[in-house]
């Protein structure tokens, strides 16, 4: 018995709208898959079986550096010595200051988990400090201070810690969120590997 | 208008009622905004805000902290209880530990599922995650990892945990291979400086660069950063600071104390090449990683690791200690040298100088508090103790009718317990002998005699052979013991190897139900058997004032001479516990612990918090964390926001979300129409985004305005109390200056 052929007429117009329409299918899925792969943001962690959530992506957090080192961050804020902490900011007009509202809002509180995790019971100094200038900012052991740094003020995403003075630098809106984040994760002592 | 924003709401919380009212009341505050003992509200941050409104928000924020946590005084009803996160065992003994019956062990992995302080997550590493899990592998052989009661020192038949070296390993575990394209082969000839992989071992961060064998791990430790002229690297008081350096070629460095001295250098240091120095008679290294000029910061930096050790090859030997450690040793489970893949193991293994042999309530402590393993205690705090001493002038009656029968003041031995209930259906037991006769005797409370055992016998000269009571505590325990009392005699003489005439002892053995192990006792007549004469009880079997086999008990399986013990209560392998005598003495009284159930031993995995002694009153913080990112600026409101109760900081000019709620008449003022007059204002809107949820504004035509609202809610319990209206406006801080609108 003789092969069958069959043959199939295509004009050159069918011809491209066929191949357009394969590659459509191939790029969405592609896409899809590509979408899919990526690692999901992160904005709440179980402690102690408490959902905390938070403003910013965990993942970005983590990646804000820390100078000199997330280990000087924590010994700054969680010390066992530690007795006042103090917030500071240099104003950045009507319209910029609510993010430093925002800021404060997520960080005192959370921070406060995180000294009732260790024991520890400093107190959060009112009123906070008022700076004209983030220059020549120190502090003590007892009184560490975290100072807010408006984007209009900072050309980089970081966190700066010296002389017992802790620098929250944000160069965005986003990055305002993301480095009181880290701080938090750091105080938090929150792995991202336990995060899911 | 000058309307201004910011308020501060309180919320020391209590214990919350739902409002059931129609229009929510001020006076309820701040109960309208919590759910289940928590804040259920985000607050609403106006577009402006001036300096002071800011300043407003960290009263705000601190009342917020206060939510995160509740206090409660309350009375101590007593001590509190241990209590261990993790894994607990009633652990069998004498045995392994750790084994396959998950009833009486520790698993032989512990992991994330049996403490929770184990972890298991992903470590990102070149923009990849990968998964990983720790885990503690602990020995399955008895002698290795498990509770003895030999009698050899220093366990002396109490319970121990003895712990050989290399029995407890903690292991950090890659559950995936890491990307051939980022890790190739880092060997010691190559190590990965530019991009060391990260980890936690015990919470504490390492920088593995290199494997170079499959025991080995090559590792940064101590601070890792980029120093530079004016932001240095710390390690505890001492600073790195680099002042000048060549592009991979050398970096120049200087180290500071903490008042900013300089200590050490400036010293030129080859990239690669570690500049060793002492600081307060404590040896330091500073690794040079990487020396570049950066054009962007037109400084020089210096990427070191600095610490009392940086970067070393451990192999699981004797050098190989975890930093701050004598016992913990670093090593490696490497599949294939100069690679990280799926199921390698970073290990530390519980390495101490000599076997371990840990008392009741001692610990073996992972660096960094990461978990401890601990014999806790027994598995019952019920035992009973019953005393077996030597009476003299007892008489017992073969009945408690008047005249009965009797045996006038005769010798023997007493046993009684401080649990009644526990021998037999007795109290007190007496074995007695005269010249010509023995008895057993009991205590009758209702008679207030001591009547023959054998109601209606008289006592034999052949004596009673042998006397089998239950030994059970208070005659409920779980577990069931027997007493046996045997004499072949009731001419009582002499010790057998005594010279004190006629050989004949009275033996007492308590046995468990299947009739093994237990303790022996042997009581004899100290002196030769006399007619006539009333016996002389003593302990032993010779005439000698200290016999070795006075007491004699199973530890381990093999029957010993207790009496030659000298320390502690020993725990004889039925459970039974030999109090008294503790010391190889002319001891003639012998007390017996009977526990209430099988003698186990609690053995803890994980965190354990001590007990804690209770007097008076106590406060009693409950931790309710703001689970929300509470705050969020007006322009980021989405409708899952307004499905919430909500504080709206700022007035219908500043806050939009004010401005809407005035457009659609449920707040009284727009931007255009605020009052010309100063004053601030609170004010709780039902409903006003979704059915059921508050909203709560707070603003102020000056700053000031606002201070006084901000002061009214700090000072709510007093200022609101009792206010049954839903706003209020405010002048002053005081009762006289509020006023219900």
């Amino acid at each position: 018995m003789g092969k069958r052929e069959i043959k199939i007429k295509l004009t050159r117009n069918n011809l491209i709208l066929f191949g357009i329409v394969i590659i459509a299918i191939s790029s969405f899925l592609i896409y899809n898959f590509y979408i899919s792969s990526l690692p999901k943001p992160i904005h709440s962690v179980t402690l102690n079986g408490q959902v905390i959530n938070f403003r910013g992506d965990l993942r970005k957090a983590d990646r804000i550096p820390v100078y000199p080192s997330e280990e000087q961050l924590y010994l700054e804020l969680m010390r066992p010595l530690v007795q006042n902490v103090t917030i500071a900011f240099k104003p950045a007009g009507e319209k910029e200051n609510p993010y430093y509202t925002i800021q404060i809002l997520e960080l005192i509180p959370k921070l406060s988990i995180a000294y009732s995790r260790t024991g520890l019971e400093p107190n959060f100094d009112v009123p906070p400090i008022i700076l004209d200038s983030y220059e020549n900012i120190t502090s003590t052991t007892y009184s560490p201070i975290i100072a807010l740094v408006h984007p209009i003020y900072s050309d980089e995403n970081a966190i700066r810690v010296k002389d017992h003075v802790i620098c929250l630098k944000a160069k965005d809106y986003e990055g305002f969120d993301l480095v009181t984040d880290k701080l938090l994760m750091v105080a938090l002592e929150l792995d991202l590997g336990q995060m899911h | 208008m000058k309307e201004k924003l910011i308020a501060s709401f309180l919320a020391a919380l209590t214990m919350l009622t739902p409002i059931v009212s129609a229009a929510t009341q001020l006076g309820n505050y701040p109960t309208f905004l919590t759910k289940v003992g928590a804040l259920d509200a985000y607050v609403v941050v106006g577009a402006a805000a001036a300096t002071d409104d800011v300043v407003g928000a960290v009263n705000l924020a601190v009342r917020l902290a206060e939510v995160s946590k509740t206090s409660t005084t309350v009375s101590c009803p007593g001590a509190v209880a241990e209590t261990v996160d993790g894994t607990l065992k009633e652990v069998k003994y004498p045995g392994a530990i750790a084994g396959t019956d998950t009833t009486n062990q520790l698993p032989i992995e512990v992991k994330t599922f049996h403490f929770s302080g184990l972890k298991r997550g992903e470590v990102s590493y070149r923009g990849t995650d990968y998964s990983y899990y720790e885990l503690v592998k602990l020995d399955t052989g008895s002698t290795n990892f498990g509770l003895t009661n030999k009698k050899g020192a220093p366990v002396n038949g109490t319970i121990r945990m003895v712990v050989q070296t290399g029995k407890i390993v903690y292991k950090w575990r890659l559950a995936e291979n890491i990307s051939s394209t980022y890790w190739g082969n880092f060997t010691d000839a190559s190590p990965n400086y530019d991009y060391p992989f990260k980890l936690k071992l015990f919470g504490q961060e390492f920088q593995i660069v290199a494997t170079p064998a499959i025991t080995q791990v090559r590792m940064l430790s101590g601070a890792v950063g980029t120093a530079d002229p004016d932001s240095p690297v710390k390690s505890g008081d001492y600073s790195v600071y680099c002042t000048d350096a060549a592009d991979n070629s050398w970096a120049s460095l200087t180290i500071k104390d903490a008042t900013g001295a300089i200590v050490a250098g400036p010293q030129v240091v080859s990239q690669a090449d570690t500049w060793e120095v002492t600081l307060g008679g404590t040896g330091y290294k500073v690794k040079l990683l990487r020396a570049y000029a950066s054009t962007a910061t037109a400084k020089v930096h210096a990427k070191v690791a600095f610490g009392t050790e940086v970067d070393k090859t451990y192999d699981g030997g004797s050098e190989s200690l975890f930093p701050g450690t004598t016992d913990w040793r670093i090593g490696a489970e490497i599949t294939a040298a100069g690679k990280l893949q799926l199921n390698d193991n970073i290990t530390v293994s519980y390495y101490p100088s000599e076997t371990k042999y840990l008392k009741l309530g001692e610990s073996v402590k992972a660096p960094n508090g990461y978990f401890e393993i601990s014999p806790r205690d027994y598995n019952t705090d019920q035992f009973a103790e019953v005393t077996f001493e030597p009476v003299t002038g007892v008489t017992a009656y073969a009945s408690t009718a008047t005249g009965a029968a009797s045996m006038l003041s005769a010798n023997g031995l007493m046993i009684s317990t401080d649990i009644s209930g526990t021998i037999g259906t007795y109290d007190k037991l007496y074995v007695l002998f005269n010249d010509t006769a023995a008895v057993i005797a009991y205590y009758d409370p209702t008679s207030k005699k001591n009547l023959w055992d054998c109601s209606g016998c008289a006592p034999t000269e052949a004596g009673f052979k042998s006397k089998a009571f239950d030994l059970i505590y208070g005659g409920v325990g779980e577990v069931t013991y027997k007493l046996v009392i045997d004499t072949n005699t009731s001419k009582l003489g002499g010790g057998t190897s005594s010279s004190s005439g006629t050989a004949s002892i009275l033996n007492i053995t308590v046995y468990n139900s299947s009739m093994l192990g237990g303790v022996d006792l042997d009581f004899m007549n100290s002196t030769a058997y006399a007619a006539g004469v009333n016996p002389s009880i003593k302990l032993g079997t010779t005439d000698a004032t200290a016999d070795a086999k006075d007491v004699t008990g199973d530890l381990e399986g093999a029957t010993q001479d207790i009496g030659t013990m000298s320390v502690g209560d020993v725990v004889t392998d039925t459970g039974i516990i030999v109090k008294v005598p503790k010391t190889y003495a002319d001891a003639n009284k012998v007390i017996l612990e009977v526990p209430a159930k099988s003698l186990k031993v609690k053995v803890a995995f994980g965190k354990i918090t001590a007990a804690a002694a209770a007097a008076g009153q106590c406060v009693q913080e409950t931790l309710t964390p703001v689970t929300s990112a509470v705050a969020v600026l007006d322009s980021e409101v989405t409708a899952a926001h307004k499905a919430k109760n909500l504080v709206l900081v700022g007035g219908p000019c500043k806050n939009t979300l004010v401005a809407d709620l005035a457009a659609a008449g449920k707040f009284p003022y727009t931007c255009v129409g605020w009052p010309g007059r100063d004053f601030g204002l609170i004010k709780a809107i039902d409903d006003a985004f979704t059915t059921g949820e508050v909203v709560l504004v707070v603003a102020g035509t000056r700053a000031a305005d606002t201070r006084v609202a901000c002061s009214v809610l700090q000072q709510y319990d007093t200022l609101l109390a009792g206010q049954t209206a839903s706003a209020v406006e405010a002048t002053s801080a005081t009762a006289a200056g509020i006023t219900a609108v």
